[in-house]
């Protein structure tokens, strides 16, 4: 960002985005990007560890985990995966719009993702109670027998359940977010923009690979 | 914390001695023998050695060591320092509980199905902690990347810089694998699920595969920084350059890297396929050899070195000679045939403390000494401490080396019970065990003097190079007075062409450093 | 240079609008693969089609071209390491006695 823009920014009575121990705002920016990409590497290794142990596991018995995947609810995933990369993009919007100066639409803009982001859990609980209904979880009425089909369904209520937390942060997150930018301070020369729309396009991107490999790509 | 961490750590290793002087159980019972080897594995991998060099020293001196006032992001540094502590605070939770029995590596099924002890509770500290390790990973790549001096290059950095940033990064990407694998064990024990059931369709070896690719990473988490120490204590008290700069820094990167393909060497005899056996004592070999030319290079930089013995010296020299011991017993342990053999003896537990103890520990105890005057101002009895790192030496030594024999001779680990023909090394090491102690009670006590009656220190008192030592001891609150401009290469000890001068730090050096000749730079105003 | 730290300008929205319709797109295949799809078309489809939205997601939405090469080494550096994860577990799987 340049100094003028700075001072603009400044002028226009937002707050000084510069922290300690920077000096100049492009650095810091850089650092916070940094950082934040940083933190998604674990994040993705994090999650790249569960889908391991899931493509073990399918290795070690196919035909069970395609008669436990064909139990999942397509129609469920699939209007998640539609809202959540809708999200995304709403998101990424919002960011441009901050970028354009156009404050307004990039709070309505961030507050659409968080409401994006709770359909999403909204409809994750229905489907969630219907699996508690066909007792689809782990237990010893599990509905498919205690075998490597449990061990699917396992993954699926950690895999999703670790997912949900992950967006349950990222709502708190965005809607921290939108309210700042609606109260007038939050600056767009501010590294916390762009930080929580990565943050969010991770959560997006772990559903991307989750939804095809559990709903889909295992039904046998 | 450490410090605190390590006595804990260190109060269960002298119960494991204590009850290895006699060849039936002394006053531990079985399991209760087991809930102590687990409480000291615990403690002293992921609450001393992981955080141990990092957090204490690289903390302090990576910004220093940049020319920066802080690291990038303060608030997240103190974050992961409340997340390390709380998750020490749940795992002591969970021996003041009764503890754990499983060992440190929580192999299932005994873990998830059998033990009665707080598998769950001691894990989820380990998680927790784990997210402090990721936070101070994160922390350190993005100030080196972005915080560095003017002048202040990648290649002019000094090792101890490129160590921490390479560990830094095996910190973030090994950590969160950890951090899954813990909890898929703490969800199946909760809720009996059957992931590592092998009656259920799931697979015993599907946990060791996940923690191993966290756990033999962590070990180059313990050692790279260990390795960064050394390389900054052997040429101050060597007046030399570092030999082969490059060839260093490369063979930090490809430590770091490599690394992390030889976790299935912990598998040889877990009924892993031959197939993997093979690939995994491969690469084991190959990870092997950078490590060894960094062993050779700190040869070399001593060669011709105007080499005085100073205590952080001795540690350094220490370092080298145990975690050359180390190293080779683990080509060893890589090599198939001697593994079948070897492993889950105490051949193994020798191999890992001398690299872990020998090797860490004592770097370790080289940097504290080092730095020592920058932190806290003042120096330290050189007399006590040269005496306490001849005695560690003597006293690692005589407590480890019996158990590569024990180990050759078929003693299994994690038993307090063996039989009677294996007294006399036992009770050797135990030994050995005492006199070590005492060697690291020492510089809790010279230590804490100095800090009210040593001498107080100027800014160079080893007339050592890195900017660093270019600024008050202790260093102000932003590290620097002004912002420090980097023009020479790092170890900058003497022109290259020629041979150091001697380090007699007596009036006649300070006197041709006065006239323009020699290595450090000015020392900055407060 | 980040997203927020470009000069005040006019609103980019078709960039990320076009990546959203190929996500979409994307979506409507591996819905259909679940639907009518079997065996090894599916199974490849779906997670080759996950590939495609992984992509488009990181590119057209993140931006990733337009971040420094080092932005993109931290990026697929963890594939990397997560590939080499699944190798060498599966060199042990696949390669057991029966």
């Amino acid at each position: 960002m340049t100094g003028a823009a700075l001072e603009s920014a400044k002028g226009a009575g937002l707050p000084d985005a510069l922290r300690e121990p920077w000096s100049e705002l492009p650095r810091q920016q850089e650092a916070a990007t940094l950082g934040m990409w940083l933190f998604l590497m674990s994040e993705m290794l994090f999650f790249g560890a569960v889908f391991m142990a899931f493509s073990f596991t399918r290795a070690l018995d196919g035909e069970a985990f395609a008669r436990a995947a064909r139990e999942t609810a397509l129609w469920y995933g699939a209007s998640n995966t539609l809202i959540l990369v809708t999200s995304s993009l709403t998101i990424t919007l919002a960011i441009r719009a901050a970028g354009a100066a156009d404050n307004t639409l990039a709070t309505r803009l961030l507050a659409v993702t968080a409401l994006l982001g709770l359909a999403f859990l909204v409809v994750k609980g229905f489907e969630y109670r219907d699996d508690l209904d066909h007792h689809l979880y782990p237990g010893a009425d599990f509905a498919l027998g205690q075998n490597a089909a449990l061990i699917f369904w396992s993954f699926y209520w950690i895999m999703t359940g670790v997912h949900a937390i992950h967006l349950a942060i990222g709502i708190g997150l965005v809607t921290r977010l939108a309210w700042l930018m609606g109260r007038g301070r939050l600056s767009f020369a501010s590294p916390q923009l762009e930080v929580t729309s990565l943050y969010w396009h991770l959560v997006d991107a772990f559903w991307v690979v989750l939804f095809p490999v559990l709903y889909v790509a295992g039904r046998g | 914390m450490i410090t605190g961490f390590f006595f804990i750590g260190g109060a269960a290793a002298t119960l494991i001695r204590l009850e290895l002087f006699s060849p039936t159980g002394r006053f531990l019972t079985d399991n209760e023998y087991d809930l102590v080897f687990t409480l000291h594995g615990v403690i002293m991998v992921w609450f001393f050695l992981v955080p141990l060099i990092p957090t204490t020293l690289g903390n302090f001196l990576l910004p220093m060591m940049i020319g920066a006032p802080d690291v990038a992001f303060p608030k997240l540094n103190l974050a992961s320092w409340y997340l390390t502590l709380t998750g020490g605070l749940t795992v002591l939770a969970a021996v003041l509980l009764g503890g754990v029995d499983t060992g440190w590596t929580f192999y299932p099924p005994y873990s998830t199905t059998f033990s009665h002890s707080h598998v769950a509770l001691a894990a989820i500290g380990v998680i927790i902690a784990g997210f402090g390790t990721i936070a101070t990973g994160v922390n350190f790549v993005a100030t080196t990347h972005t915080l560095r001096a003017p002048g202040m290059t990648w290649f002019r950095l000094p090792l101890m810089v490129w160590a921490l940033y390479a560990t830094s990064l095996v910190m973030i990407l090994a950590t969160p694998v950890l951090a899954m694998t813990l909890l898929l064990l703490v969800a199946d024990r909760l809720f009996g699920l059957p992931v590592f059931d092998g009656f259920r369709g799931g697979d015993p070896l599907l946990f060791q595969h996940l923690f191993w690719f966290y756990s033999h990473p962590a070990v180059y988490i313990m050692i790279l920084p260990a390795m960064g120490v050394v390389t900054e204590v052997i040429t101050c008290f060597a007046r030399r350059r570092v030999f082969g700069y490059r060839a260093m820094v490369y063979a930090i990167l490809a430590i770091a890297i490599i690394g992390f393909g030889v976790w299935g060497h912990h598998m040889f005899v877990s009924g892993q396929s031959a197939f993997a056996n093979l690939v995994f004592s491969f690469l084991s070999f190959i990870v092997a050899v950078p490590s060894a030319i960094k062993v050779f290079n700190w040869t070399a930089t001593l060669y011709r070195g105007q080499i005085t013995f100073e205590a952080p010296m001795l540690y350094a020299l220490g370092f080298i000679g145990l975690f050359t011991v180390g190293g080779l017993t683990g080509l060893f342990l890589a090599s198939i045939p001697i593994d079948v053999q070897v492993t889950g003896t105490y051949f193994v537990i020798a191999h890992f403390h001398y690299v872990m103890v020998g090797g860490a520990v004592s770097a370790y105890f080289a940097g504290l000494h080092f730095w020592w005057p920058k932190i806290t101002g003042r120096l330290y009895d050189e007399a006590w401490a040269r005496f306490a790192a001849y005695l560690m030496f003597f006293g690692f030594n005589f407590t480890f080396f019996p158990q590569f024999i024990l180990g050759y001779l078929g003693m299994p680990r994690r038993y307090h019970t063996y039989p009677p023909e294996f007294q006399t090394w036992n009770v050797m090491s135990s030994t050995g065990a005492v006199v070590l102690a005492a060697a690291y009670l020492m510089p809790f006590f010279y230590l804490a003097w100095s800090l009210f009656y040593g001498k107080v220190a100027s800014a160079n008192p080893w007339e050592a190079t890195g900017l660093e030592w270019r600024t008050t001891s202790p260093p102000p609150t932003r590290n620097f007075a002004r912002m420090p401009v980097v023009t020479e290469d790092p170890y900058d000890y003497h022109d290259p062409q020629y041979s150091p001068e001697p380090a007699t730090r007596s009036i006649d050096r300070m006197a041709a450093r006065a006239l323009g000749r020699g290595a450090s730079g000015a020392e900055t105003a407060p | 240079m980040s997203e927020a730290g470009r000069k005040a300008g006019a609103f980019h929205w078709r960039g990320p609008t076009i990546a959203w319709a190929i996500m979409i797109s994307a979506l409507v295949l591996i819905v259909l693969l679940g639907l009518y799809g079997g065996g090894a078309l599916r199974f490849y489809g779906a997670l080759a089609l996950a590939a495609v939205m992984l992509l488009t997601l990181a590119f057209g939405l993140v931006g990733l071209g337009r971040e420094s090469a080092l932005t993109r080494l931290v990026g697929g550096a963890a594939f990397l390491f997560i590939a080499l994860m699944f190798f060498l577990s599966f060199a042990d799987l696949l390669t057991r006695l029966r």
